[in-house]
């Protein structure tokens, strides 16, 4: 038996009951034939909460992500976001989101600008040039890379447009699928400030990730996922990098073992 | 505010250029049109200066003659032989003969058609032995219908593989490169997208062809304001036709395959729909309806010679019972009135075997026109064709004047023979004259612009559906 009811209580804010729910999955359910890659999942990411879902390849992340963005239908359960349901409700809710994959990829042959000025038309938003040149250079891009094509830029550089994009949209929640993997630990650093940024915005994040240790500094909420259960949910400011690393490879150990 | 479609194009434009796609499209295409337009008003050239050279020969032999006549008429000794003298009228209806053109339709320069295998003037003459076998194609007339490198070549064969080349990653280029996952987190669905961006290259392609259609027939003498209705019929069917290739390119980008294995489907359908599918419908026809060897028909027409000219004296005598209104005239000379006499038997005895090779190749032309509809390449080409005046239906339409107009130039010379009656110089500006009327029915065009369009809105459905039942395939790798 998995550690279903290790669950350790997490030191949520007094005022968590007016914070709005923007990310939440009921009973959330996703079957490939007999194969069931995320088991009825229920979470839930308040505006200004940074959740970490951790777990090995193949756990379940980024089919929650996938879920969330609504790439796939879910075979039980529902997600919502802002409380609309996303297959149902699909324009509404990705007009709150935004999404950054493990390797944002922007279309090579334009600039950052552009790329920029596209994702925000095609998300609805109009902004100057010189709103989306602002954007660019709050997000940590390099000014002298602002309108240059992006088959120069760097992966770090890749997801600054990202964070960019978002803060266009005026995101209400990021979705990241393993942003920070492969990047140095500097631009991971610089990532996660930005993400801290949005978070005193208000913004609601759900992050899949492998990092133990930046989950632990940049998470508000950290989540264990293994073969499609949500085993671990712990609120970061009640464990220690070291009781996280513990219970995560307690987590990760064969079935038998751990139970 | 902008529309999320503005941004599409915008950046589609901008990234085609930066691609080098664009520039490509427009060096390529002026190659290719170019070079076909210049083929196919060569072909015109051609044929329009063969029709005249014929009409230069028939003017100057005229003129020959008129100072012949007026020799004969004013009582000077001709030195010529008999067999010239054109006071006989068997001489003029045999040796004085009208042109009877087909001159090139307007818009002849797009297609080649039947152009390159009939013959587009010939000079009938009063005997018209055998008259026929100069209008008659004895093999399937599909079997020649692709082949020139004319502009219809390359709307048809060629213009498919720009159109593969230029879409066949239209959407998997951005699934593969992890870009479409990001634009399908924006409220744009990925179908409308796919649409907008299709549209966008198609309206480009389609602009830089019109473009360089009008421009280079232009420059070829074509004008394609002259005959509007025709024009616009050509440059709808080549939108048609291009409209039918890229909706056939998303539906394929649809199934959420890789950039390879799209490109080879399309390639796939291209070799099927352009080649495979007009090939076999020729080798149908010809299985289904064969033709009678020409060789059988020559000997046929020669037997029946024979047999007519062994019977000649006792043909005569029928000959004038059927017709009275020739007998009874002194002076005639007898062997032309049994050579006459001799026709109509043959006439009569060959009919049967032109008969049968009429109806085979008109069953076969049914069919091809009825088959016609599994092909989109078919129905452009049947189309172009009927456009350029150079399909089959024109050739028989013309055989059929041609037919005609030598019975009339035989008619007007009989009774003169039996009569035993001189051509004078007077009657010169009373011959016969061939004016060829080109057939005008558009049904044809009509029903195949009908069936491509309806095409396109059938994949375009088929499409549609499939984007709500592969949305997995295309956003999860």
């Amino acid at each position: 038996m998995f550690q279903r009811n290790l669950l350790l209580q997490a030191d949520i804010s007094q005022d968590w009951k007016n914070w709005i729910n923007m990310l939440q999955a009921t009973n959330l359910t996703k079957k490939y034939g007999n194969f069931t890659a995320l088991n009825a999942l229920n979470l839930t990411v308040n505006e200004g909460d940074i959740f970490c879902l951790l777990g090995a390849n193949g756990a379940g992340k980024s089919t929650t992500i996938n879920l969330f963005l609504n790439f796939i239908d879910p075979s039980e359960g529902k997600a919502a976001i802002n409380g609309l349901d996303v297959t149902k409700k699909a324009k509404e809710t990705k007009r709150l989101i935004s999404y950054i994959p493990e390797n944002l990829m922007l279309y090579p042959n334009l600039t950052g600008l552009e790329n920029l000025d596209f994702f925000c038309g095609i998300g609805g938003k109009n902004h100057t040039r010189e709103e989306l040149e602002g954007l660019l250079k709050e997000s940590g891009l390099q000014p002298d890379f602002i309108n240059k094509r992006v088959n120069s830029y760097s992966k770090g550089m890749r997801q600054k447009v990202g964070i960019a994009l978002a803060r266009a949209r005026d995101a209400k929640a990021l979705l990241l699928d393993e942003p920070t993997s492969g990047l140095d630990p500097k631009a991971s650093n610089e990532f996660s400030e930005l993400l801290l940024e949005m978070k005193e915005k208000g913004v609601a994040t759900l992050m899949a990730m492998h990092d133990l240790f930046r989950a632990k500094d940049t998470g508000t909420h950290i989540g264990i996922m293994r073969e499609g259960m949500l085993i671990h949910q712990v609120a970061a400011d009640s464990i220690s990098l070291p009781e996280l690393e513990k219970l995560y490879l307690e987590a990760m150990k064969p079935i038998k073992a751990a139970s | 505010m902008k529309k999320k479609s503005s941004y599409i194009n915008r950046y589609e434009f901008i990234s085609l250029v930066r691609q080098r796609w664009l520039q490509f499209l427009i060096l390529i295409l002026s190659a290719l049109v170019l070079f076909a337009v210049l083929n196919g008003k060569q072909r015109v050239d051609q044929r329009l200066s063969d029709i005249q050279s014929a009409q230069e020969a028939v003017a100057e032999k005229d003129s020959i003659g008129v100072i012949l006549l007026d020799s004969i008429e004013a009582g000077f000794t001709v030195n010529v032989p008999r067999w010239y003298m054109p006071d006989q009228p068997n001489v003029m209806g045999y040796s004085y003969l009208r042109v009877a053109a087909m001159p090139p339709d307007e818009m002849a320069i797009i297609a080649t058609g039947q152009s390159d295998i009939y013959t587009h003037y010939v000079k009938p003459n009063m005997y018209g032995e055998s008259f026929e076998l100069n209008y008659t194609e004895l093999s399937n007339p599909v079997q020649l219908m692709f082949g020139s490198f004319d502009l219809s070549f390359v709307l048809i064969y060629l213009l498919p593989l720009i159109v593969i080349a230029f879409t066949y990653n239209i959407l998997s280029q951005e699934r593969e490169q992890g870009i479409l996952q990001v634009i399908a987190s924006h409220p744009v669905s990925v179908f409308r997208w796919l649409l907008q961006k299709a549209l966008m290259r198609y309206l480009l392609l389609s602009g830089i062809l019109v473009v360089l259609l009008f421009a280079i027939l232009s420059f070829a003498g074509v004008s394609l304001v002259e005959d509007i209705g025709k024009s616009l019929t050509f440059i709808f069917l080549t939108l048609g036709y291009l409209l039918f290739w890229f909706v056939l390119a998303c539906l394929v980008n649809l199934k959420g395959q890789s950039s390879a294995n799209n490109a080879v489907w399309l390639i796939a359908w291209w070799i099927f729909l352009v080649l495979l599918v007009p090939s076999s419908v020729n080798q149908m026809a010809n299985s289904l309806y064969p033709v009678p060897s020409r060789a059988k028909l020559i000997n046929e027409l020669r037997v029946v010679n024979a047999h007519a000219e062994e019977k000649a004296d006792e043909l005569l005598e029928g000959f004038l019972r059927d017709h009275p209104e020739l007998a009874g005239f002194e002076g005639g000379s007898v062997g032309w009135q049994e050579y006459f006499a001799t026709q109509d038997l043959i006439k009569s005895e060959i009919q049967p075997v032109l008969d049968e090779y009429e109806i085979r190749l008109k069953q076969q032309q049914d069919w091809v026109d009825q088959i016609r509809f599994i092909s989109p390449a078919l129905l452009l080409q049947s189309s172009f064709n009927e456009i350029s005046g150079t399909s089959t239906r024109h050739y028989e339409d013309y055989r059929q004047q041609v037919s005609d107009f030598a019975l009339v130039w035989r008619d007007h010379f009989l009774p003169m023979i039996f009569r035993g009656e001189k051509f004078t110089k007077e009657m010169m500006p009373g011959l016969p004259e061939f004016e060829y009327q080109p057939p005008t029915s558009y049904r044809l065009t009509a029903a195949n612009m009908l069936a491509l369009f309806i095409y396109c809105a059938a994949l375009f459905m088929v499409g549609a559906f499939w984007s709500s039942q592969t949305k997995t395939n295309l956003l999860t790798q």
